[in-house]
């Protein structure tokens, strides 16, 4: 299935991106670490679309396919505008930001080109129109999460509700935008699509909680994270926590110090609760779509690979 | 879902400095009874019985920070 996925992808970028230059740089990005041609990418947006198509459909049409293709490039190019947003990128794969923004914003086309073919293929007429509509929503509000992502950071502080919001809209929409595509591939049922949505949306919140954490506790990212002030959920709960202390003078602390202070304060255990309750979520969704669909083992399997494979950066870091 | 309720929990516990793990005590498994959200209650039940069934499984409490279980 990844295999499959990953050969569509690259047959995309090559029949949109002309120039050799360009679509050489994009294949060249898609090969970083965590991208979807990298050998030990998990490629998690473009396989949920196909386990979801599976999992009402039975084995993936080519349009299916071509789908989570389109998914997984829209996810790739929220990768590198991250990247981008977070200072990650300067000089360390030998292009400028403006140069990464190019690719990104070339490779957001090439998903949604990708996504207007598949819905073609998939002969789904006004259906293919809303689905493209359902699609593009979704990925305006994971803009609108990347925009207030960039916001709070400006500003001093911020509350948990707040980073919360960012974060499901941030991640959140991306997950909806995964799973209710690779749905609508496969039926015309509007509570099984709705309840797909909201499957991916309470799905990729967990996700992007444990990598908030993780990135928070990662001794490299942690100065950056925290010296940045960023409004990650258990970043705020650690700012706040610090401010209550009248501690707020992380700036001449040493790294170690601050990683005490961070485990010490409660904000792990605060954020993966609040992680678990999305992932309790996306399991009820899951039981409440048994019997609407042909099977949800599929995405049980995937939901448990990916707990153990998050849980496994929080165990060891 | 209600999340400052959540967050003053959470400090509530940690700032309490019983000695005692922040995630064991949030859910209960401690004697003491921290009132939470239901959503966040089950939620701490279901993190907590999760980790000591991977704990007893795999043998990897040496691995995990000590708050957590």
């Amino acid at each position: 299935m990844l295999h499959r996925l990953r050969t569509e992808v690259r047959k995309v970028v090559e029949r949109y991106c002309d120039e050799p230059i360009h679509r050489g740089e994009i294949l060249r990005a898609l090969r970083r670490g965590g991208f979807a041609f990298h050998p030990q990418a998990a490629c998690r947006a473009g396989v949920l679309t196909l386990q979801v198509h599976r999992a009402i459909a039975g084995l993936p049409s080519s349009a299916a396919i071509r789908a989570a293709a389109a998914v997984e490039l829209l996810m790739e190019a929220a990768f590198i505008f991250d990247h981008v947003a977070d200072q990650e990128v300067v000089l360390q794969h030998g292009l400028s930001p403006a140069e990464e923004l190019g690719l990104a914003i070339a490779i957001l086309n090439c998903g949604l080109a990708a996504a207007c073919e598949a819905t073609h293929w998939e002969g789904r007429g006004a259906d293919g129109h809303q689905s493209l509509l359902h699609l593009l929503r979704s990925c305006i509000s994971a803009c609108t999460g990347q925009f207030l992502d960039a916001y709070l950071e400006r500003r001093d502080s911020a509350t948990a509700e707040e980073a919360l919001a960012m974060t499901s809209l941030k991640a959140g929409s991306l997950g909806k935008l995964a799973a209710e595509f690779g749905a609508r591939m496969a039926t015309d049922d509007a509570e099984t699509i709705r309840l797909f949505g909201e499957f991916g949306i309470n799905l990729f919140t967990y996700l992007q909680l444990i990598d908030d954490l993780r990135d928070a506790c990662a001794t490299r990212i942690a100065q950056t994270d925290l010296t940045r002030r960023k409004k990650t959920l258990p970043l705020v709960f650690f700012y706040n926590a610090m401010l209550q202390s009248n501690n707020d003078n992380e700036a001449g602390n040493s790294s170690t110090r601050l990683e005490e202070e961070f485990e010490a304060s409660g904000a792990g255990v605060f954020c993966t609760i609040a992680a678990e309750a999305f992932l309790n979520r996306a399991k009820s969704t899951l039981a409440d779509l048994r019997g609407r669909v042909r099977e949800v083992k599929c995405l049980e399997e995937f939901i448990e690979a990916l707990v153990l494979n998050a849980e496994g950066f929080l165990t060891l870091s | 879902m209600h999340i400052a309720e959540l967050e003053k929990a959470v400090r509530a516990v940690a700032r309490a400095d019983r000695g005692l793990p922040v995630l064991a005590t949030l859910a209960g498994a401690q004697g003491f009874n921290v009132p939470l959200p239901a959503e966040f209650d089950t939620a701490a039940k279901s993190l907590m019985r999760r980790l000591q069934e991977r704990t007893s499984e795999e043998g990897k409490s040496q691995d995990m920070p000590p708050e957590w279980i």
